[in-house]
């Protein structure tokens, strides 16, 4: 376990090694949510490191009022969302989010539907970013509901909204395909 | 939301993970199917970013001070100059200057914004592709 306020201090102080350290520590946090919004794999790399160069920029600004985690996770959240805007690949509108149903099966979603993980990987990436979003930052990062609200910006009753919303239709898709496996 | 979900998924989250006996068996099934997919979703995908990433982004840095500083020192030397330039067109010398050049001078000023300009263009256009191209 490093001591972050050490390390930042480091960096302000303009050591790249210690930042280089803070790259390492937190690259597969910034991936999972870069990736999970942007959905493609060529433009997340370089979306990374945008993400990592402003949390360099901007570090000094940083008060140790949330976690560092946080903080480099609401950068990554935002960039990646302007990523999207300036490609103008938001892909739903509020209204549309709540209305949201899975499309039919395809054969390519057949052969993906034999193993369980890929399975649900290719359904979320089927869903609008917000439900991608909170699932990932709930699930995989092990944000709390406040921790999501100060990343995303979205009042802490629709990040919970969202994310029931995100598991039922995942679990409905699931239970289809557990079903047939026990068949 | 549906209250009954709302129960299940909590119970997939924090347990108890089964019902009470009399529990119907499609809420038992929910339950199942709610924590597998859970268990699923702590799964980290792969990460798939190229080996030395990190060592990609200091590099990335390195370039950007290097490019600030630069251009704060080419700040500085333009500004030198264009005073050195202005104490020389108020001074007596420059009349004389201008006076003793051949016949075709302002040629000599126009070929000298030339080289600036082709300069210029080559830093803008060729230079720092060929980089943005190397740090890649």
């Amino acid at each position: 376990m490093f001591d972050e306020k050490e390390l930042v201090a480091k960096i302000i102080n303009g050591d790249l090694r210690a930042f280089e350290v803070l790259v390492k520590q937190y690259e597969r946090l910034v991936y999972h949510v870069v990736n999970r919004i942007i959905n493609n794999q060529e433009d997340t790399e370089d979306v990374c490191q945008e993400v990592f160069i402003l949390v360099h920029k901007t570090l000094s600004k940083f008060r140790f009022e949330s976690k560092l985690s946080t903080w480099i996770a609401r950068i990554a959240y935002v960039t990646a969302i302007n990523y999207l805007r300036k490609y103008r690949k938001i892909s739903t509108t509020d209204s549309q989010i709540d209305q949201f149903h899975f499309t039919e099966e395809n054969p390519q979603n057949l052969l993906t539907k034999k193993e369980e993980s890929n399975y649900v990987n290719m359904l979320i990436n089927q869903m609008p970013e917000h439900y991608r979003t909170v699932l990932t930052l709930y699930h995989l990062n092990e944000f709390s509901y406040q921790e999501i609200e100060e990343i995303t910006k979205m009042p802490e009753g629709t990040v919970k909204s969202y994310l029931f919303r995100a598991r039922k239709l995942l679990k409905e898709k699931l239970s289809v395909y557990l079903k047939k496996e026990l068949l | 939301m549906n209250e009954s979900d709302d129960e299940i998924q909590k119970m997939a989250t924090n347990g108890p993970n089964e019902l009470p006996g009399g529990a119907p068996i499609g809420e038992q099934e929910d339950l199942i199917s709610y924590s597998r997919l859970f268990d699923e979703l702590k799964k980290e995908p792969e990460v798939k970013l190229t080996y030395g990433f990190s060592a990609n982004v200091i590099r990335k840095i390195k370039y950007q001070k290097q490019r600030q500083s630069e251009m704060k020192l080419a700040l500085l030397v333009a500004g030198l100059i264009s005073m050195g330039f202005w104490g020389f067109a108020n001074s007596i010398y420059f009349e004389k200057t201008i006076t003793a050049l051949p016949g075709n001078k302002w040629i000599i000023f126009a070929g000298l914004l030339l080289l600036v300009i082709i300069e210029f263009l080559d830093q803008k256009l060729v230079k720092e592709r060929r980089l943005r191209k190397q740090e890649r």
